[in-house]
């Protein structure tokens, strides 16, 4: 783009594309929500079961093309690596135009994009931003995160998984964990330990290829009843040294870059718009159970969307103070913390409005589907670190306290 | 409402800037509470070194009347500043004022009091809330009847802040027309504001009846309305934006002492459980006052979702700021069980500002009302 189109002719332009190639939501107000109409789940892992999931993938990938091809894959990203060049606020307009269209969408990508692009951009090379932030915008590549181990979990420094060297490549042996979407990415970033000794100083990063030799995927079964983690085996895999991410024994500092874009994912991710917080939703269920008039429902009712504004007021005061360059930072996974907080909340709520229509499925539309999020709740509190290690991040990285113990 | 704007502007932030250096060193332990001691319970010297020098008693006032001309989102920059070291002067109630005062449209009222509001030489109040501590108009309303000499007012209106000092008295009070704001001056024959003892030391209340007071209509018999509904909504954000202020106080003051604090052989900051305690005092602040400044933004632009922001405000910094006050009292131990140390102080605010607001069931009621379920 030669000069900077107005956020107004962006926007109108972009609708126009949107318009031309999806279908509008059937009901194109603001949530996007209509009680009763088209599909009532309310799923908060990405679980399909594996045959929607392989219909699902291709239609995903198309969608990332189309969008690559016509400029809108990557809209704030460097010109340099294939971006558009534009403005944070251009990309946020455009996220928002989509939820009006019936798109397939990026949920499945959060950590593909959310989290592995922006660590490529912060550590790799500039041949390596080149080559994969355009892949992965486009859809053509997914990334997933092989951090976790059996014996490294909220103490992540602990990774035993070892690359070794030999010549102009990495040999690597270990096991991952509650790897989430492994069985549908092609890459994931890993952290292994390239040497003895103090634990932080002997981590390196490293895209491996998940179709690689050596590599096994076995998915693991969540409490929710679907696969949406996988344990990932490792024997031997040959990785080249052009896919390693930063400096040999620089890993610590890359997987703590992930894993900040990870908090703030989660943390930002509001399931708003037609989603399990959408104050549209909420509504059609209390008036769906006859509930509305219940004034203890409506205290609870009104209390947990006080809490849930909270948590979007907090998000937007945040992102536009890091917008105007006002400390952004650790503080951000606090947003996480209120939103499995905000998640737990909702499935009280719910619970309370349903009572045993919750719990055994009697057809109606809109009842039994919220299982999805009373089982998926506790799954927000240990993923992206549990409450326990982000409080303690936070109080010595933001509140300057001792390390706690 | 559209997000951008949230951050604060270049001006509010100077307006921060000066504000904070002329509290500086102002309002120490010891000077907070030898004003306390007074009976207007602040210092004058201090509240016109604030209202005239800075211009803060003049804050909304248009510039056309000697004001500075500042919405909402200005306002609350300020009332954030001043919750944080709970400052007891008359801002707040001449702020609320004001606000009803410009409600109302009354150009003849605007002429007489603005310029001198802004001046700082007379503090405003407004009387609204019943016995019940309730801003609708119940039975007992104050009435307003007209005789030969003009208007008159006969009922009491309770927990005035600022009554017992404010020079200005903005009353609504009901006519045949129904709902009316009148303007009572102190020192009116039949007015009387009667200060009561207070849980918050540094926020006096007052008790004012009106015996046959004369008054003067503001705006349009019938049409108090309007006024009505700014100031309480104007109270909902000034309560969220103190509340952030206190609960920013009550962070900084826990985590110092978590550092210096030692038992065990180790400062307290280290133990797992007081650091975390911490860090949800850093969780409430941080919302606290997004959601303080969301709601203020929100109103000055009247946003559609300008009332729900600041209802969702006032409810959620009424409980973070009881829940941190506490949480700063246990954190300090002994020590801040005392008399001496300030943390009582802003559990005193955080209880009665919550309440003198509306209670957290009202909030929740006018909530589901403003999202329509
Ligand atoms: C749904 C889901 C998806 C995930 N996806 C991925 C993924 O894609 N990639 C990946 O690498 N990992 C992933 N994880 C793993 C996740 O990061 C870990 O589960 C998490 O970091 C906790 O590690 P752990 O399970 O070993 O528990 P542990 O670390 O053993 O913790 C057990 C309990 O002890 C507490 N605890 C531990 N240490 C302390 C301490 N110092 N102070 C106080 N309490 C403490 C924890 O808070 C927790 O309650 C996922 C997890 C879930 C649930």
């Amino acid at each position: 783009m030669t000069s900077q189109p107005s956020l107004e002719e962006f926007t109108q332009q972009a609708a126009g594309w949107l318009a031309e190639r999806y279908p509008k939501m059937p009901r194109s107000d603001q949530s996007g929500f209509a009680w009763g109409e088209g599909s009532d789940e309310v799923r908060v892992f990405q679980e399909p079961d594996p045959v929607e999931e392989a219909d699902a993938l291709p239609a995903i990938r198309r969608w990332r093309q189309e969008l690559w091809d016509h400029g809108y894959g990557w809209i704030a990203g460097p010109v340099a690596c294939g971006g558009g060049g534009l403005p944070a606020a251009y990309q946020r307009a455009f996220e928002q135009l989509t939820r009006r269209y019936q798109v397939p969408g990026d949920s499945a990508l959060t950590i593909s994009l959310g989290m592995v692009a922006p660590t490529i951009g912060r550590h790799g090379s500039e041949e390596q931003k080149q080559y994969w932030l355009p892949r992965l915008y486009s859809g053509a590549q997914i990334a997933c995160q092989l951090f976790s181990e059996p014996g490294a979990g909220s103490d992540l420094a602990a990774v035993a998984a070892r690359a070794v060297r030999s010549g102009e490549s990495w040999r690597v042996t270990g096991q991952k964990v509650w790897t989430s979407g492994a069985h549908l990415a092609d890459i994931g970033e890993i952290i292994c330990r390239t040497a003895a000794g103090p634990r932080h100083k002997n981590l390196t990063a490293f895209l491996v290829d998940m179709r690689a030799p050596g590599v096994t995927v076995r998915p693991l079964r969540q409490m929710t009843g679907g696969a949406a983690f996988n344990e990932v085996f490792l024997d031997d895999v040959e990785i080249p040294d052009s896919r390693r991410i930063g400096d040999e024994g620089a890993g610590w500092a890359v997987a703590m870059t992930t894993l900040g874009h990870e908090r703030s994912a989660m943390g930002s991710s509001s399931f708003g718009g037609a989603g399990i917080f959408s104050t549209e939703r909420l509504i059609g269920l209390v008036r769906a159970a006859g509930k509305d008039a219940d004034p203890v429902i409506r205290q609870d009712f009104a209390e947990l969307i006080s809490q849930l504004r909270l948590a979007r007021y907090t998000r937007d005061v945040m992102a536009a103070r890091a917008q105007a360059g006002q400390a952004p930072g650790p503080e951000a996974a606090l947003n996480k913390i209120a939103l499995s907080d905000n998640m737990r909340r909702l499935a009280g709520f719910v619970a309370n409005v349903l009572g045993p229509a919750l719990v055994a499925d009697t057809g109606g539309w809109g009842t039994y589907a919220w299982t999805s999020v009373v089982l998926g709740a506790p799954g927000y509190r240990l993923g992206g670190g549990t409450d326990e290690i982000l409080k303690n991040t936070i109080a010595q990285r933001v509140l300057g306290l001792p390390r706690p113990s | 409402m559209a997000t951008d704007g949230l951050a604060l502007t270049s001006d509010e932030r100077d307006l921060q800037s000066a504000l904070r250096a002329m509290l500086a060193g102002e309002l120490s332990s010891a000077g907070l509470r030898a004003a306390l001691e007074t009976d207007a319970g602040y210092r004058p010297e201090l509240w016109s070194a604030l209202a005239s020098d800075l211009g803060l008693a003049g804050l909304a006032v248009p510039e056309e009347f000697g004001g500075l001309g500042l919405g909402p989102a200005e306002a609350a920059v300020v009332l954030e500043d001043l919750g944080r070291v709970l400052y007891p002067g008359p801002f707040l109630a001449t702020w609320l004022a004001t606000t009803a005062l410009l409600a109302t449209g009354d150009a003849a009222a605007h002429q007489r009091w603005l310029p001198r509001i802004a001046e700082g030489t007379i503090a405003g109040c407004v009387a609204v809330a019943d016995k019940a501590g309730s801003w609708g108009q119940a039975a007992d309303a104050v009435r307003a009847r007209h005789d030969e000499r003009g208007w008159r007012l006969d009922g009491a209106r309770w927990f005035v802040i600022a009554g017992h000092v404010a020079d200005v008295i903005l009353v609504p009070a009901v006519t045949d027309s129904g709902l009316s704001v009148f303007l009572v001056e102190r020192g009116a024959d039949g007015f009387s504001a009667e200060p009561v003892s207070v849980l918050d030391l540094t926020r006096k209340v007052a008790i004012v009846n009106l015996d046959g007071a004369p008054a003067t209509l503001l705006g349009r018999e019938g049409g108090g309305q309007a006024a009505v509904e700014a100031a309480e909504h104007a109270l909902l954000l000034a309560c969220a934006a103190e509340a952030a202020g206190g609960i920013g106080w009550c962070l900084d003051a826990c985590v110092d002492y978590a550092k210096t604090r030692t038992q065990f052989g180790r400062p307290i900051g280290g133990f797992q459980a007081v650091a975390h305690a911490c860090v949800d005092m850093l969780a409430h602040h941080q919302s606290s006052s997004a959601a303080a400044r969301y709601a203020a933004v929100a109103t000055a632009r009247g946003a559609p979702d300008a009332l729900l922001a600041a209802r969702v405000a006032a409810l959620r910094t009424g409980e973070a700021y009881r829940t941190v006050t506490e949480a700063a009292i246990h954190l300090l131990g002994g020590i801040g069980f005392t008399w001496e140390h300030d943390a009582h102080l802003y559990y005193r605010r955080a209880w009665s500002s919550q309440q003198l607001t509306a209670t957290p069931q009202a909030h929740r009621a006018a909530i589901a009302e403003l999202v329509r379920l």
